[in-house]
C-alpha cells in the first residue's frame, strides 16, 4: 500500500474582522452554507459539535466520473482559540474506506481589507485517494465559498 | 500565540516478523512495555483501538506521569498500515498535536516499519526536537524489545 506524505499553506484574505470570520467556522448553519452545500451534493446530514473534542460529519455524493460514490468527513477539534486558532484531525472516506487523515490549523489574524485566513494542512493520502493536489485544489474552492459569504 | 510545524520521518529494520511488529505497534499492554524511557511510565486509561476510537495514556517519570496523550485511530489496516492522531497535554496544558503513520513491509532481515510524523507545537519549536529525539528512542526501544523476545 503506497502513503503519500504532504503539506500545504493557503493564505487568504476575507472582507470581515477575524471574530466574524471564525463565526463562520463555528456556527453550524454558517459553515453548512460555505462547507458543506457548496460543491458536490450534500446527503443533508452535516452537522457540527464546535468545540474541543466535539466532532464533525457529513457525506456528499459524486454521481459519475473517477470519484464517483459516497464520501464522507469526520473531523475531531484539538484546540479551539476563540477568534484566533482551530486545531482539528479530520478523515476523508471513499465507500466506507478511509482514504486520508490529515492534522490543519486555521488562525485569523487582523489585516486592513478585514481578516487574514491561515489554513495549515499536513496529511497521508492511502492510495487509491484524491492525493495532495486534488485536496489543496477542494480546499481553496471551500475558501472561495467562505469569502463570498461576505462579499 | 505560535504554532510551529515539522516532519519527521523514522525507518527501522527489524529481525522479526511483520505479525509480532504489528502487535507491539497497535497492542496497549505490548506499547506500554516498550513505549517509556529508562525510568519513566507509560499506562494506559482508555483503550478503543479501532478506526474511529480513541485511547489515552499517561506518561512520565514513575513517580509523576504528568503528560496525558490522546490517540485518535484513524486508519488501521492489519498488518500493512496504521494512522492516528496524538494529541498532548501536559498538566492540563495543550503541548501539541502529531499525526503519525505505520508502513510496514518484509525484509530479508525480517520486518520493515517506515514511522512518518506531522507534528504541530504550540508551546515553541524546541518540541519538535523533543518528537525527533523522543521517538528516535522509542523506537530504538522497540527494536530492542523485539529483537530480545522474539
Amino acid at each position: 500500500m503506497t502513503i503519500d506524505h504532504a503539506d500545504f499553506t493557503i493564505k487568504k484574505i476575507i472582507r470581515a474582522q477575524p471574530a466574524t470570520v471564525f463565526r463562520a467556522f463555528a456556527e453550524q448553519e454558517l459553515k453548512r452554507k460555505w462547507f458543506a452545500e457548496g460543491g458536490p451534493k450534500s446527503k443533508g446530514d452535516y452537522r457540527l459539535d464546535f468545540r474541543v473534542g466535539g466532532t464533525e460529519s457529513g457525506r456528499f455524493e459524486i454521481a459519475e466520473g473517477p470519484g464517483a460514490g459516497l464520501h464522507e468527513n469526520a473531523t475531531t477539534y484539538i484546540d479551539i482559540v476563540d477568534d484566533a486558532r482551530i486545531v482539528y484531525a479530520y478523515t476523508m472516506a471513499w465507500n466506507g474506506r478511509v482514504h486520508s487523515a490529515s492534522l490543519t490549523t486555521v488562525t485569523f489574524a487582523p489585516s486592513e481589507a478585514g481578516c487574514k485566513l491561515t489554513v495549515t494542512e499536513q496529511g497521508a493520502y492511502f492510495a487509491p485517494s484524491d492525493g495532495p493536489v486534488m485536496r489543496r485544489g477542494g480546499v481553496e474552492a471551500q475558501l472561495d465559498a467562505l469569502s463570498r459569504l461576505f462579499d | 500565540m505560535t504554532t510551529d510545524n515539522a516532519r519527521l520521518d523514522f525507518a527501522r529494520v527489524i529481525g522479526c516478523s511483520r505479525v509480532t511488529l504489528w502487535h507491539s505497534l497497535i497492542d496497549p499492554t505490548a506499547r506500554s512495555t516498550w513505549g517509556p524511557s529508562e525510568g519513566d511510565v507509560l499506562r494506559f486509561t482508555a483503550t478503543d483501538t479501532r478506526e474511529g476510537g480513541s485511547d489515552v495514556h499517561l506518561c512520565g517519570p514513575k513517580a509523576d506521569p504528568g503528560y496525558e496523550v490522546t490517540t485518535l485511530w484513524h486508519r488501521i489496516e492489519e498488518p500493512d498500515a496504521a494512522c492516528f492522531t496524538e494529541v498532548m497535554h501536559h498538566n492540563g496544558k495543550l503541548l501539541s498535536a502529531s499525526q503519525v503513520d505505520y508502513a510496514l513491509g518484509k525484509t530479508d532481515a525480517g520486518s520493515r516499519l517506515h514511522v512518518t510524523v506531522w507534528v504541530s507545537s504550540f508551546v515553541g519549536a524546541g518540541l519538535l526536537d523533543g518528537f525527533q529525539a523522543g521517538w528516535g528512542s522509542a523506537l530504538d526501544n522497540l527494536t530492542r524489545h523485539l529483537e530480545a523476545t522474539t
